[in-house]
C-alpha cells in the first residue's frame, strides 16, 4: 500500500512511518505544511493519505480542508485524518464528502498498532473509521438511543466507527450470530433499511446519529 | 398663549412643588450650625439630610429628564468610622451648601411665582374696584388716586407680571433644577473615585480567580498527569524485569503502560481544552460556537455578524466558556425546545446571548454553571445578565470589555 503522510511534527511523522514500514506499506510522499498537501496528493496519487489536521503555516485547521479539498479533486480518495483532539463537526464535514474511504481518528490510537493499522486498511479499502470519542460526542445528541439496551448501543457504537460484523463479535467477545440478531433489533428499533452492509451501514447509522 | 399659559403654570407648579425641600431646608438652614457641631457625634444626622438630598434628586432629575445619581460613599463600620465617612464624605457638604442656599431662595421664588397669579388678575380688575376701597389703600407702583392713574398704571403693572410669569418663572425653574443638579450629583472626581474602586474590586477578583484557575491547572498536571507518568514508568521497569524469565507477565505490564499513557492523553486533552479550547484557535469564535450548536439535542440558532473582529484570547475563551455551560444548563435544566446564540460587537464591548424557550426560573446563586460563569466574567471586568421567568423561558446576557 502506497501512504502520503502529511504531518508537521517529525517525531510523529517517524512514528507513523515506522509503523507503516513494519506493515509492509511504502511511503509514497511527504507533506510538512498545509499547503503541499493537495500537490503531493496529486502527484503520488497513493491508495491512502493520512493528514494531520493542524499544520503549518496557520496551524489552524489545514489538515482538514485540504482532505475536503483532495476529496474533491480526486473522487474516491482514501482520506485518515489524525488530530490531536477531535470534534464532531470536523467529523460531520468530512463525512460530508462521502463516508466511504474516510477516517478521523485520535492520534492517540497510533499507540494500538494493530488497531490503527486495521483502520488504515479499512479506510484504504474504502471502509470507515471513525474514533469512538467521536461516535460517542454524536451519540450523545440522539434521544430514541435510549430504546436501546445497553449492548445494542456498544453494537451501535462499533458499528458506526466502522468495524463489520466479524470485528464487532471479537471485540464484544460473542459469536457473530449474536452480533447479527443486536444488528438486527437495533435497526429494527431506530426504523432503519436492513440489510445494508459495509459502509453503507456504516451511512445509514451515521446519517441517523448525525441528523 | 394657551401654551404659554401652560408653561408657566407648570413651572409655578415646579417651584411650588420645590417648598417640599426649600421650606425644611429652611428650617434645616437654621438647624444648619448645630448640624456641622452634630454631625461629628452622630452621624445619623446625615441621613435626614441625604433623604431631602434625594427628594430633591428625583424633582430636579424629573423636570431635567434625567436620573440623577446619589453620590455618597458607602456608611459601614462602626461608630467612629462612620463619622469618618460622613465628614471626610465631600457630598455632605455639598449637601450642605446646597440646603443654604435652596432653603431661602427656594422658598422665595415658589412664593412670588405663586403670587403673581392673584398679582396679575387683581391688577387687571384694578380699574373696577380701586375706588371702592379707602383712598392710599390700593398701589400700582404708586398710589392709584385718581381716574386717569387707575386706567392706565395697573395694565402695565399686569403686563410687568404677565412678563415675569411667562419668562422668569419657568427660567427660576430650571436654574433651580440645574443647581441642585450640579450640586447634589456626584462630582467628576467622585465618579472617577468610584470607577477607581470598581476597577480595583474586579482587579482583585481577576486575579484571585486567575490564581486559582492556575493552582487547578497545576493540580490537573501535578495529580494526574505526572503521577500516572511515574506510574507508567514503574510498569515499564517490572515488564523489563521479568522480560525473559515470564513473557506473560511482562506483556501485561506493557498493556497497562499503554492504557496508562492513553489515559493521560485523555486527562492532557481535558486541560488544555479548559485553558484555551483548540476549536478557537482553528475556527476562531464564530467557528467554536457553531461547533458547540451544532453537538446540542436541541436545535440551536447561532447568530455571529460576519467578519466579527477577532476579540483577545482571554475574552475569546470566556464567550466560549460562557456558550457552553449556558447550554449545557439549557439542555440539563430547562426543558426547552430550541436555543438561541447570539454574539455580538457592542461598541467596546462583547456582547453574548444565549436564549431558549424552557421553563425559566434560573436561580442565578444556585447552580455551579451560572456561578462559573459570573466567576469567569467577572474576571474581565464583564458584566452578567439572566432574566428567567417561570415558565418564560431564560436568557443569559453577557457583557465582556474588549479594548484596552
Amino acid at each position: 500500500m502506497r501512504i502520503v503522510i502529511a504531518e508537521d511534527n517529525a517525531l510523529l511523522r517517524e512514528g507513523i512511518a515506522l509503523l507503516a514500514g513494519a506493515a509492509g506499506h511504502e511511503i509514497a510522499g511527504i507533506a510538512a505544511s498545509g499547503p503541499e498537501i493537495v500537490p503531493a496528493l496529486l502527484e503520488h496519487r497513493p491508495d491512502i493519505a493520512i493528514l494531520d489536521v493542524r499544520m503549518p503555516p496557520g496551524f489552524r485547521d489545514e489538515g482538514l480542508r485540504a482532505a475536503v479539498e483532495a476529496r474533491a479533486r480526486i473522487p474516491g480518495l482514501p482520506v485518515l485524518v489524525l488530530s490531536q483532539y477531535v470534534e464532531q463537526s470536523y467529523a460531520t464535514e468530512l463525512l460530508a464528502t462521502g463516508a466511504a474511504g474516510t477516517g478521523y481518528l485520535l492520534k492517540d490510537r497510533v499507540g494500538r498498532v494493530e488497531e490503527f493499522l486495521e483502520a488504515m486498511d479499512r479506510v484504504a479499502a474504502g471502509g470507515t473509521a471513525l474514533d469512538p470519542e467521536v461516535v460517542t460526542q454524536l451519540m450523545t445528541r440522539r434521544d430514541p438511543l435510549r430504546a436501546l439496551t445497553p449492548r445494542e448501543r456498544e453494537v451501535l457504537h462499533l458499528m458506526a466507527q466502522g468495524h463489520d460484523n466479524p470485528a464487532i463479535a471479537r471485540r464484544l467477545v460473542v459469536t457473530e450470530r449474536a452480533v447479527l440478531k443486536h444488528v438486527g433489533n437495533i435497526f429494527r428499533k431506530l426504523g432503519l433499511p436492513a440489510g445494508d452492509s459495509g459502509h453503507r451501514r456504516v451511512l445509514a447509522v451515521l446519517a441517523y446519529v448525525n441528523a | 398663549m394657551r401654551t404659554a399659559i401652560r408653561r408657566s403654570a407648570a413651572a409655578t407648579g415646579t417651584l411650588l412643588v420645590g417648598l417640599q425641600t426649600a421650606l425644611p431646608a429652611l428650617f434645616g438652614l437654621v438647624m444648619a450650625v448645630p448640624a456641622v457641631l452634630v454631625l461629628p457625634v452622630l452621624p445619623e444626622a446625615a441621613g435626614v439630610l441625604r433623604s431631602l438630598a434625594a427628594t430633591e434628586r428625583r424633582r430636579a432629575g424629573r423636570l431635567l429628564g434625567e436620573r440623577i445619581p446619589a453620590p455618597y460613599r458607602p456608611l459601614g463600620g462602626g461608630h467612629w468610622r462612620r463619622v469618618r465617612t460622613v465628614v471626610r464624605d465631600p457630598a455632605t457638604w455639598r449637601d450642605l451648601l446646597w440646603l443654604v442656599v435652596h432653603g431661602p431662595t427656594g422658598t422665595f421664588a415658589a412664593l412670588i411665582a405663586v403670587g403673581l397669579w392673584p398679582g396679575t388678575v387683581s391688577s387687571l380688575t384694578m380699574p373696577l374696584w380701586w375706588w371702592l376701597l379707602p383712598p392710599g389703600t390700593v398701589t400700582a407702583f404708586v398710589e392709584v388716586r385718581t381716574w386717569p392713574v387707575a386706567l392706565t398704571l395697573p395694565f402695565v403693572q399686569a403686563a410687568a407680571y404677565a412678563v415675569l410669569l411667562w419668562w422668569l418663572v419657568p427660567v427660576a425653574a430650571r436654574v433651580q433644577a440645574r443647581f441642585a443638579r450640579a450640586l447634589l450629583r456626584p462630582t467628576a472626581r467622585a465618579r472617577l473615585a468610584e470607577r477607581v474602586e470598581e476597577l480595583t474590586e474586579t482587579r482583585t477578583e481577576a486575579l484571585e480567580s486567575h490564581g486559582a484557575e492556575l493552582r487547578r491547572i497545576e493540580r490537573d498536571l501535578h495529580d494526574g498527569v505526572q503521577a500516572q507518568l511515574v506510574s507508567i514508568a514503574v510498569r515499564l521497569g517490572l515488564a523489563e524485569r521479568s522480560f525473559t524469565g515470564e513473557p506473560d507477565t511482562a506483556l501485561a505490564f506493557l498493556r497497562d503502560a499503554r492504557t496508562g499513557i492513553e489515559d493521560s492523553l485523555t486527562q492532557l486533552r481535558t486541560v488544555i481544552r479548559g485553558i484555551y479550547p483548540p476549536i478557537l484557535a482553528d475556527r476562531g469564535l464564530d467557528g467554536a460556537v457553531r461547533a458547540i450548536a451544532g453537538g446540542q439535542r436541541i436545535p440551536v440558532t447561532v447568530r455571529v455578524p460576519e467578519g466579527l473582529p477577532r476579540p483577545p484570547a482571554p475574552v475569546e475563551a470566556a464567550a466560549y466558556f460562557v456558550v457552553a455551560e449556558s447550554l449545557t444548563n439549557v439542555s440539563r435544566h430547562s426543558a426547552a425546545a430550541s436555543a438561541e446564540v447570539t454574539v455580538e460587537p457592542d461598541g467596546a464591548e462583547l456582547r453574548v446571548r444565549v436564549r431558549d424557550d424552557g421553563r425559566g426560573g434560573a436561580d442565578p446563586d444556585l447552580g455551579t454553571g451560572l456561578l462559573g460563569i459570573r466567576r469567569r466574567v467577572a474576571a474581565l471586568d464583564g458584566t452578567v445578565h439572566i432574566h428567567s421567568p417561570r415558565g418564560g423561558g431564560t436568557t443569559i446576557e453577557v457583557r465582556l470589555p474588549c479594548a484596552s
